[in-house]
This record gives structure tokens, sequence and C-alpha cells, in this order.
């Protein structure tokens, strides 16, 4: 079974210019798992997971106990939403991602989402277009419908 | 070829490596160590067992049991519980903040690895920085060059005394008697001449300095249970380092017992307590033991001793002109080498050299009160030496790191700014209370 086949092609995707607000926006309102960067010609540049942008807002720094002092945390995420506002799309994103093709098989797609600890993978096609994202839900998904054949997995 | 040859050409590739980076740095000693036994310049018998020329088994029990107090410790979350307080102190004046995490910080890694002291107080410096919306890497320098500074106050604090300890047998009692005045010293000196640099540059509003205050710490404690057993038991491995030279104990004997204890009444796993031991550092330790009693055994630090023994002069009744160049020679040395395989080299030179000029190589001669000055020099100078590169220390390689990681990266000149002068200070200061204290009012 070809990942064409169960990937989602209803994607984010953003200019490399596109502004950390807007991006924000975008990549909240998603139905995929991360937001693509993509060249005029819709060719793949890099990737932005949820992650990404979240750490530009809540230090790294931070573990459970320290973020129990802070009075107000919604005010420390709105401070570095301002202090990174300037930043773009191209500057948040993780360029190169691993990507897998519309030809590859289910297993080729899940043993790189292991080997990477990803939750989805960009798909491209031979000339380096973005053409859709397979996630692990995806594979479950058909794991259940067309391989267990369980009911209302669709 | 001559096992001298040998030895040195181990020497000097596992140093060439080590410097160089380009591998790290404990595979660079055990490699080392291992041609040294391969090329049976030392026997695994001599490695393993002797006293003047094997691993120094006093450095690396004490080192691997003072981790795994540190990793019981820091569980309970003392360690920012502390450093919120002392931010509430400063009643969230930057500069007063600043102050106080630099005697904490030096206050923690005279009894604490400063490389941990360093770690566990960083979040908590990038969390109050980041509300008062200033700049932390100055907070981070400074916190880090006063980590290497507390840490030579004690014969635990620093690596390097712990080494210098065990070779000349010396007590936790003597570092704090000739070690721990300077420091302070040093410390006010440091401090006073940090509120000209940053006294007036470091204001904030009031607003700001109103979120420190309004930091919460009821729930930073998430053991007070065992936060009371380590505090008890903490206590008491003190008591003991104070009184090992009474009691006849070395100082490991007295780390390990206090290790043992936590372990014990902590209730955890000891696998979680020994898996964040920091393996690759203690196994560098005993590269480095190796590979320098190769070079012993083969008379290669006995003729660098000769050198050294020419060169100064000293004799059994002066010492002064060795003392006062080792201090700048160790810390020139220390703040482009690691002063861990420094200090393992100069130890048993010294040995030779006060075998040379007080005949024996016993503790009447190590302990010898022209000798003693002798020690304190290389401490001061390896352990502040340090501060003056990003590279000079562990510590100071760890808080770059972390830095770069919050999004603030230290270059390395901009680390030197901070840390030359601050070298110059504390190695002057050192240089001046060595001469007075030992060869001026003996």
């Amino acid at each position: 079974m070809h990942i064409a086949q169960m990937m989602n092609t209803s994607l984010s995707r953003v200019a490399p210019d596109q502004n950390f607000c807007t991006l924000l926006t975008e990549h909240a309102d998603a139905d995929t798992r991360h937001t693509y960067v993509v060249d005029e010609h819709g060719r793949l540049l890099g990737v932005i997971t949820s992650q990404d942008l979240m750490g530009r807002m809540v230090p790294s720094y931070l573990d459970p106990q320290l973020a129990s002092s802070l009075a107000d945390g919604a005010e420390l995420i709105l401070r570095r939403f301002r202090d990174n506002a300037r930043l773009s799309a191209a500057d948040l994103m993780q360029p190169k991602p691993v990507a897998v093709h519309p030809e590859d098989t289910l297993i080729e797609a899940n043993v790189r989402l292991h080997e990477g600890r990803l939750s989805a993978l960009p798909v491209v096609d031979a000339h380096g277009i973005l053409v859709g994202e397979i996630s692990r839900r995806d594979i479950l998904r058909h794991i259940a419908r067309d391989i267990c054949g369980l009911p209302g997995a669709a | 070829m001559s096992m001298f040859w040998i030895a040195t050409g181990i020497f000097l590739l596992s140093y060439a490596a080590i410097v160089s980076e380009r591998i790290h740095k404990t595979k660079a000693a055990l490699a080392g160590a291992a041609l040294t036994l391969l090329f049976k310049v030392l026997t695994q018998e001599d490695a393993l067992h002797n006293v003047d020329l094997g691993v120094d088994w006093n450095v690396v029990l004490l080192l691997i049991s003072m981790m795994i107090m540190v990793n019981i410790m820091s569980r309970t979350g003392v360690f920012p519980y502390v450093a919120i307080q002392a931010a509430k102190l400063g009643r969230g004046d930057p500069f007063a903040i600043m102050s106080i995490f630099a005697v904490i910080t030096a206050l923690a890694s005279a009894l604490l690895d400063n490389v941990t002291t360093v770690l566990l107080l960083a979040p908590v410096t990038l969390l109050v920085a980041d509300e008062l919306e200033i700049d932390p890497v100055p907070f981070l320098i400074t916190e880090v060059l006063a980590a290497n500074i507390g840490g030579t106050a004690t014969l635990i604090g620093d690596p390097p005394n712990i080494m210098i300890a065990s070779k000349a047998g010396l007590s936790f009692m003597d570092f704090l008697v000739h070690i721990a005045p300077v420091i302070v010293i040093i410390m006010i000196a440091w401090l006073g001449v940090w509120k000209l640099v940053f006294g007036r540059r470091l204001t904030v509003r009031a607003d700001l300095k109103a979120r420190i205050m309004a930091l919460n710490v009821a729930e930073l404690i998430t053991d007070p249970v065992l936060l009371w057993k380590c505090g008890l038991i903490l206590g008491a491995t003190l008591l003991g380092f104070v009184l090992h030279g009474f009691l006849g104990y070395q100082p490991a004997t007295v780390a390990l017992a206090g290790a043992a204890a936590l372990l014990l009444v902590s209730g955890d796993d000891p696998a979680h307590a020994l898996r964040e031991v920091e393996w690759p550092t203690v196994f560098f330790f005993i590269g480095l033991f190796i590979i320098i009693g190769g070079t012993v055994k083969a008379g290669l630090i006995s003729s660098l001793s000769q050198q050294v023994l020419s060169l100064t002069a000293p004799t059994a009744d002066n010492t002064q002109v060795l003392s006062l160049t080792l201090v700048w020679f160790a810390g020139a040395a220390s703040a482009v080498v690691d002063n861990i395989p420094f200090v393992a080299t100069m130890n048993p030179m010294l040995v030779e050299l006060a075998g040379k000029v007080f005949g024996s190589t016993g503790p009447e001669a190590l302990q010898h009160h022209n000798m003693l000055p002798v020690w304190w020099a290389l401490s001061l100078g390896a352990c502040l030496g340090g501060n003056a590169t990003a590279i000079g220390a562990s510590a100071n390689v760890i808080v770059v790191g972390l830095a770069a990681r919050a999004g603030k990266p230290i270059s390395f000149f901009r680390f030197m700014k901070y840390g030359v002068p601050v070298t110059l200070l504390t190695l002057g200061i050192s240089t001046g209370y060595i001469y007075l204290r030992y060869y001026f009012w003996p």
C-alpha cells in the first residue's frame, strides 16, 4: 500500500516571508500536524511544528516547579510573542526536513516516523514539490479500515 | 625506542587531542591510558594499585560520591527555591540580584561541583532576566565566574583541589585555613569592581521589580521530607570533612559515607542516582592518572621538575620565586587548557621537586611549611585561571552552551571581556596574599 493512498492533502502551506502572527493563526487553524514552508513553485523548504512556535513563547528552561512560581504565565507568553513578532517563517522553520515520496510504502513511512521521533512527515514528489502529509494517525486509520476491516474507522 | 620517548609521545598525543577538542577528552584520555598499558610503560598492577604511579582512587571515589549526593539533593527543589528567595531578597533590583546570586553560587560551589551549581541556578537566572526584561548574559557569566572563584575555597570545591589535596596529603581544614580567606577577599574586591561596572547600568522600572516580588515559592520544594534528610546528611558530611584529619579518614571515605546514607534514606532506585553521575568526567580522570603515571615512571616528570628547579631555584628555606611564578603560570595554562590535566601533570612534578629540595617525598616534605605555599599557588592559579576564557573551565563551557540554547549566544570574545579582567584581578590578589602571608610575614 502506497502513501499516496492514505496521505492528507489538505495542507497548511506558507511562504518563507510569512510573519509570525499570521503563521501562528494559520497553524492553529490547520487540519494537519505541521505547517509547511514552500517556495513560489510549491517546493518544500522547511517544516514548522507546534513546538517550533511554542518554544518561542514558552521558555525551554522552565521545569514544572519553576513554572509554578510564575504568578501570571500568560504575561510572559505575550511578552515573548511580542519579542518574536518580527520573525518570519524562514526564521522559524526546520530546514531540509525528512520527507517521503507518494510511492513509498506504509512500512517505510512508519520506520521514518519512528527513527526521527516525528509525529508526521511531508510527502514530496520527484521534483521536491509538497503533495501531502502522512501522520501516525493516517497510518493507523488506514490499518484499522483497510487491513483490519474495522467498522467506523473511516 | 626508550620508555622515556614512548611515554612522552603518548602524553603529547593525548594532550594535543584533549586541547584540540576534535575528539571527546574522555576518549583521548582513555586511549592514552590504553597505549600506556599496551606499550608496558606502566603495568596494570602499577596503574590500578600503585599509590605513586596509578589511579588516585581517593579522587575518583570523592567525585562519584559528591555527584551522587548532588543528584539526590537536586530532586528536592531546594536550589530554585533558594534562588527565587534570593531574588526576592534583592527586591527585584538587578544588581542586588546579580550580587546575591554570585555569593550563593560561590558558597554552593565551595561545597558542590561547579558545573552542577551553575546548571541548577541557570533556569532561575533566565526566568529572572525574562521577568526583568534584561539581558541574562552578564548574570550567567557572573555566576560562572563566582562558581570558579567559590570552588577554589575548599578541598571539595573544584577537582584540582581534590587532586592537590590527595597528592600532598592536605586536609579540608588546610584549604579552609589557607585558601578560603583569600577567596573571601577576592569575592569582596570583585563584587566591588562589579558594582562600579554594573551598578548604574543595571536599572529597571518599578513594575518589573514587582514581577520578581510576585514569584511564588510555595510549590518549589517538591519533597520536603527528602530535603530534611538531605540537609541533615549534608551537614553531617560537611562536619566529617572538617574533622577528617582528626578522625584519620580520607575525604573520599567521608563523601562515600554521605552518599551511601543519602541513597539509603532517599528510598530511590540507586540506578537512577548512579545514571546521573558524570561518568565521562570520572573516566577522564582515570585515563589521565594512568597517562601521567607513565610519564612519572619513564622519567619525563623528573626532568621537567629539574627544569622548573633550575628556573626558579627554590631552596628548603625559600620557595618564593617558585610560588609566585606558579600562580601566574598555572593561571595562564588553565585559561587555555583544562585545569584537570594541567594539575594532573603539575602534581607529580611538584612531588619530584619537593624530593630534590627537601630530600624526601614523604608528608614531612610535601607538607613542609615552605612547600605549602607552592601547593596553594598551584590551587589558586589553576582554579582562578579557568575564568579567563570560555573554555578555561567545564562550568564556562556548560554556561556558553546553555545560553546558546536559550537564544542568547555568548561569543568567545564577549566571555573574555568579563573573564580576563576578573582573572587578572583574582590572580593579582592571590599573588599579593601568598607573598604577604607566607614570605613577608611568615
